[in-house]
């Protein structure tokens, strides 16, 4: 089984510096957590590109097992 | 031939034995991480030179820390050949036993302190091992113990499987009068369940699911009847303590 | 709340109080397992709940004389159960199944004079306590006056079984004993502490005087004895009385031994009250099954018939109206319990979170409980605590508070004297969702009282913080209500007119310094505008919102105005003060999305006719659906002729955001005149979408001003991604907690949205 990462490729690209989005590690946190998360990048201004499957899915989850619901 | 090739099949190789698990979480896979073994060290009152036995010793994290930073003489113990030779190259120095961690080969009074972090109850009985550590710690030796433990019994256990994964986690309160039993007292306790969520998220990130972050801390089998526990019910926790034997 | 007063709010639910037929008996036999068993034809596990309780059930069984008959409920629907026969068939087809342990022997010497069945049964109680009682009688054999009385109910062998069963405990059976005033006198000396059974010892043979025994503890004059049994005045005999005499005296006989008081906390033994509830409405009933041989008793299948006639007395009243009680499967016992064990719970995970902000905080449990168990009271306790600690999680609530944040903010609140006027006697007070609902509806209805009411009517767009509240916030609620109450006595201290029970009820109960009065009751007693519509000529029913549940003077102008109107109403299934809530009480809907819409599914389910008529906002927007047709009253008196109050269309939670904001900008400028400065750049971006992607964001309580401030700071800073593909962006921002993210693309005069997305989880604000 390989690692789960949500760095796949994709067709966005950063409009700002026209630059295609590379994988990156990525420090997100909640409440007192802190997660090491693989995501789209981009090189050069860093903004970071969250997918709605992995909001709505695994981020919520998570979001969820640590708000206790 | 045939028949050969059905046991190939069975051999499943346990989540925690996989060395990139290592390399995502950075460490050891266990609630809290190497800064939790550190902790317990710092509250053990252990001094440079005495003998300690890591129980569960898996690849060897801790014995490394044990052995380089706090310079302790170190024996590592796991009934898993293959983490037994990772943890060989982690830590060189430390003198490595198979053996499992109901019948302990070692000579009683033989340990200044006993480091088992997330086994206990992938060892299925609770008292037994807990008699064993008492036994070859020297008086007044430590044991420094961390684990999961269950918020109340569970009351699901149909299946066979079932009922090992169930019964093998312990509340706090059968840990701490199974303890008291065996003739140890309690000096320091520290609820760590943040540190389970912590590793839990970091699974779900890294493995997907829920289920197989169970697998990981409680073995495959156990695991996945736990994640179907837990679904129906039976909270799970983390806790950190050190007691001395009296 | 600590333990005691915990215990105090759980005991006042019912549920597990004894049902009448064990309550009434002397031994509290569970007569309801037993008809449980014997309908289901299960033998062994019947006979189990007799050996469990009764002494000698062969004996007892046979020939009880069901002091409970009377009581059975079934009696209020057809007659009440045989319980005494059905006893004598379980017994007469099964041997003894369970034999209770015995304790270790202990000290003490014991001795019961009378082998009667209270002695038999004073001996048996004790000798299972590990105190070994030596059972004399003067006859041959053992039973007292039984075996004449009973004939042939009662075959021999069962005094033969009987007397193993007291070998076995390690009793001494003497039988043909001498017993006079001397021997008796002997006995008393031998023995630490004796039973005198008056079935089988004559009182004469007492060397002491008895006195009467004390009605507690069976105890004589005489220090260590007791006495019971025998026949009572005028009444005939009873097995039952014998059985309970010998209990009680045993047990009085243990203390004894132990040194402990004889009287304490036995309230419970023999007969006793009990405070179960049993509603029989709605069973059929039925009629007893009569024996085709009396003297043989029950054929197993009669025995089965008349066990099926039982109603399981049991109350869950509450249970059976609350969708919440039956989600979580919990009567309000247990789910007070697992409430505050949870808020226990020091560190750790809390499971009980939702199901502790699940709760409507509506009260109708309370109002059906009868002994007015407070749920809602409990819920909200503990909020109010996981608040405190720090425990409460984030998301259940975070959206309703912040819409209440915007209500208050300076974008939407407005307080001023009737236009023209530099005083008020009347505040009107909307409230913040029929503000966000019916915006202009509201305006009408300020601009009729403004035109029927003298000496000023000034508006006040805000809310009451009833959210904080639900919430659990008691700080936030105190400063909102300390903030309104203030601007209000800035006004001259007005009457204030709400719309909204929920405020009536909130500043009723909170602020009862200020004067309040409902717009239906104000209304009821104007002139009604004229009715611009076709009223439907088949009825509607009435919903009444459950905040209205003690504000009959409310639902009763409600009515009366649409009878003067012409409005064809009718009544729900259950209303009124037990009315359900829709699913916006105490912030279920936010809290657990699922239930809310059950909830609302179930009160919609009350209706009796094919259309409905509320007269709360929320309710409205809640119970409103592709099938059900629901008008809200203030459209009949206010609205719109071109729009039929039937079918608008539900707002949803941007609509509503947006109205708030646009009602105060616009009366403002009309009614007062005021120069408004220009809105935020982002709401002048024009947002399109399917219906689709609109219902995507009301579900994920994504406001479309969220988008709207996205997108606005995407275009402004040029951070976004784009897809050369389709020419579609993605951006996020990040406006207070949560992530939004748009993806969108420019259109000629403003952007199309295609997905609209949201995490709490928070990227790092620099490279990691």
């Amino acid at each position: 089984m390989s690692t789960f990462s949500f760095a796949e490729a994709t067709e966005w690209r950063c409009a700002a510096c026209d630059q295609p989005l590379q994988p990156a590690k990525v420090k997100v946190t909640y409440l007192n957590a802190v997660f090491n998360v693989e995501l789209m990048v981009c090189p050069a201004c860093d903004f970071i590109l969250v997918p709605e499957n992995l909001a709505m899915g695994k981020m919520l989850e998570v979001e969820q097992l640590l708000e206790d619901k | 031939m045939w028949a050969h090739r059905v046991s190939e099949k069975r051999i499943v190789q346990p989540l925690y034995e996989r060395e990139e698990l290592a390399a995502i979480t950075g460490g050891p896979l266990r609630p809290g991480g190497l800064e939790l073994t550190g902790k317990l060290l710092h509250h053990s009152g252990l001094a440079p030179g005495a003998t300690v036995l890591d129980l569960g010793c898996g690849s060897g994290f801790s014995l490394e820390l044990l052995i380089r930073v706090y310079r302790l003489v170190a024996v590592g113990i796991d009934p898993s050949p293959l983490l037994l030779a990772q943890a060989g190259r982690r830590a060189p120095q430390a003198t490595l036993l198979q053996a499992t961690a109901q019948a302990l080969p070692c000579i009683d009074g033989s340990f200044a302190g006993v480091v088992c972090e997330c086994v206990l109850s992938l060892t299925g009985d609770v008292h037994l091992v807990i008699r064993e550590m008492h036994r070859v710690l020297r008086s007044g030796g430590v044991l420094l113990l961390s684990d999961v433990y269950a918020h109340e019994k569970g009351r699901f256990s149909t299946s066979p499987r079932a009922t090992s994964c169930v019964n093998s986690t312990v509340t706090l309160a059968m840990m701490t009068q199974a303890l008291r039993a065996a003739n140890f007292e309690l000096l320091h306790f520290w609820e760590c369940t943040d540190m389970l969520k912590q590793l839990a998220g970091q699974i779900i990130f890294d493995y997907g699911s829920l289920a197989a972050f169970w697998n990981v801390i409680l073995g495959q089998a156990t695991g996945q009847c736990t994640h179907d526990c837990t679904r129906t019910g039976v909270k799970l926790g983390y806790y950190a303590l050190v007691a001395q034997k009296r | 709340m600590d333990q005691s007063q915990l215990r105090a709010l759980e005991a006042r639910c019912i549920q597990e109080e004894m049902p009448f037929c064990t309550a009434s008996c002397p031994i509290h036999v569970d007569a309801r397992g037993l008809m449980a068993l014997l309908t289901r034809g299960e033998l062994r596990e019947a006979r189990k709940i007799l050996d469990r309780t009764m002494p000698f059930p062969e004996i007892l069984g046979r020939i009880c004389d069901q002091p409970c008959h009377p009581f059975c409920k079934r009696g209020e629907i057809g007659d009440p159960l045989w319980i005494g026969p059905l006893e004598r068939y379980c017994v007469s087809v099964t041997d003894t199944v369970l034999k209770p342990p015995k304790l270790p022997v202990k000290g003490g010497a014991v001795a019961v004079l009378g082998a009667g069945f209270s002695g038999m049964t004073a001996a048996l109680d004790l000798s299972r306590k590990g105190r070994p009682a030596t059972l004399i009688t003067a006859r041959t054999r053992l039973g007292g006056s039984l075996p004449d009385r009973a004939g042939s109910l009662l075959p021999p062998e069962v005094f033969d079984q009987a007397e193993a069963t007291l070998k076995r405990y390690g009793a001494e059976i003497v039988t043909g004993a001498s017993l006079d005033r001397q021997t008796v006198a002997a006995l008393l000396d031998k023995y630490d502490v004796l039973y005198f059974d008056w079935d089988d010892f004559t009182i004469d043979h007492l060397p002491f005087i008895p006195g009467t025994p004390d009605p507690i503890s069976l105890a004589l004059e005489r220090d260590g004895c007791f006495g019971g049994g025998g026949v009572e005045d005028g009444k005939p005999f009873s097995i039952m009385h014998q059985a309970e005499n010998g209990r009680r005296a045993a047990l009085s006989m243990e203390r004894y031994l132990q040194g402990v008081s004889l009287t304490a906390e036995r309230e419970k033994e023999g007969a006793c009250p009990t405070r179960m509830y049993t509603v029989t409405e709605g069973i059929p009933p039925a009629s007893e099954i009569v024996p085709d041989n009396p003297i043989a008793g029950y054929t197993a299948e009669e025995a089965q018939r008349e066990a099926a006639r039982c109603i399981y007395c049991e109350c869950l009243e509450c249970v059976k109206k609350c969708a919440y009680l039956q989600e979580y499967k919990e009567y309000p016992k247990t789910l007070v319990r697992k409430t505050y064990n949870n808020l226990s719970i020091v560190q750790g995970n809390r499971s009980a979170n939702k199901l502790t902000n699940s709760c409507s905080l509506c009260w109708q449990c309370t109002v059906i409980c009868p002994y007015d168990f407070p749920v809602a009271s409990a819920c909200h306790a503990a909020r109010q605590e996981m608040v405190a600690s720090g425990h409460m999680p984030p998301s259940a609530h975070s959206f309703a508070l912040e819409e209440m944040h915007y209500t208050l903010g300076e974008n939407c609140a407005l307080i001023r004297h009737q236009p023209g006027t530099t005083a008020s006697r009347y505040l009107f007070f909307p409230g913040c969702q029929l503000t966000g609902t019916y915006p202009d509806t509201v305006e009408r209805t300020y601009i009729f009282l403004t035109q029927h009411l003298e000496d000023g009517v000034g508006l006040f767009l805000s809310c009451c913080g009833a959210p904080a509240d639900w919430a659990g916030q008691s700080a936030l609620f105190t400063d909102v209500l300390a903030d309104l109450t203030a601007q209000i006595r800035q006004m001259g201290n007005p009457t204030l007119i709400v719309a909204c029970s929920s405020c009536l009820a909130a500043f009723g109960k909170y602020a009862p310094e200020l004067t309040v009065v409902s717009l239906w009751q104000m209304l009821d007693e104007l002139p009604l505008p004229e009715v611009l519509f076709d009223l439907p000529e088949s009825p509607l029913t009435v919903h009444d919102p459950c905040t209205a549940r003690y504000q009959e003077g409310v639902r009763a102008s409600v009515r009366s105005i649409c009878g003067k109107i012409g409005l064809p109403v009718a009544e729900t299934t259950i209303g009124a003060e037990l009315a359900d809530c829709c699913g916006y009480g105490g912030l279920l809907q936010f809290a657990n999305q699922p239930l809310g819409e059950k909830v609302a599914t179930l009160k919609v389910s009350r209706s009796t006719t094919e259309t409905g008529l509320v007269y709360c906002a929320m309710c409205r927007e809640n119970l409103v659906g592709t099938e059900t047709h629901i008008a809200h009253l203030l459209d009949y008196l206010f609205a719109d002729p071109e729009k039929n109050p039937l079918v608008r269309a539900k707002v949803g939670l941007s609509g509503r955001h947006e109205h708030r904001s646009r009602l105060k900008s616009r009366l403002q400028s009309t009614l007062w005149q005021d120069l408004i400065g220009s809105p935020a750049p982002h709401r002048a971006i024009r947002l399109e979408a399917d219906d689709e992607t609109w219902a995507l964001l009301n579900e994920r309580l994504i406001l479309m001003e969220d988008i709207q401030k996205v997108i606005h700071h995407a275009e402004t800073t040029g951070r976004y991604l784009h897809n050369p593909a389709n020419g579609r962006r993605l951006a996020a921002f990040k406006p207070v907690v949560v992530t939004y993210w748009a993806e969108y693309e420019p259109i000629s005069d403003g952007y199309f949205l295609h997905r609209g997305y949201s995490h709490r989880m928070q990227l790092p604000e620099d490279r990691a």
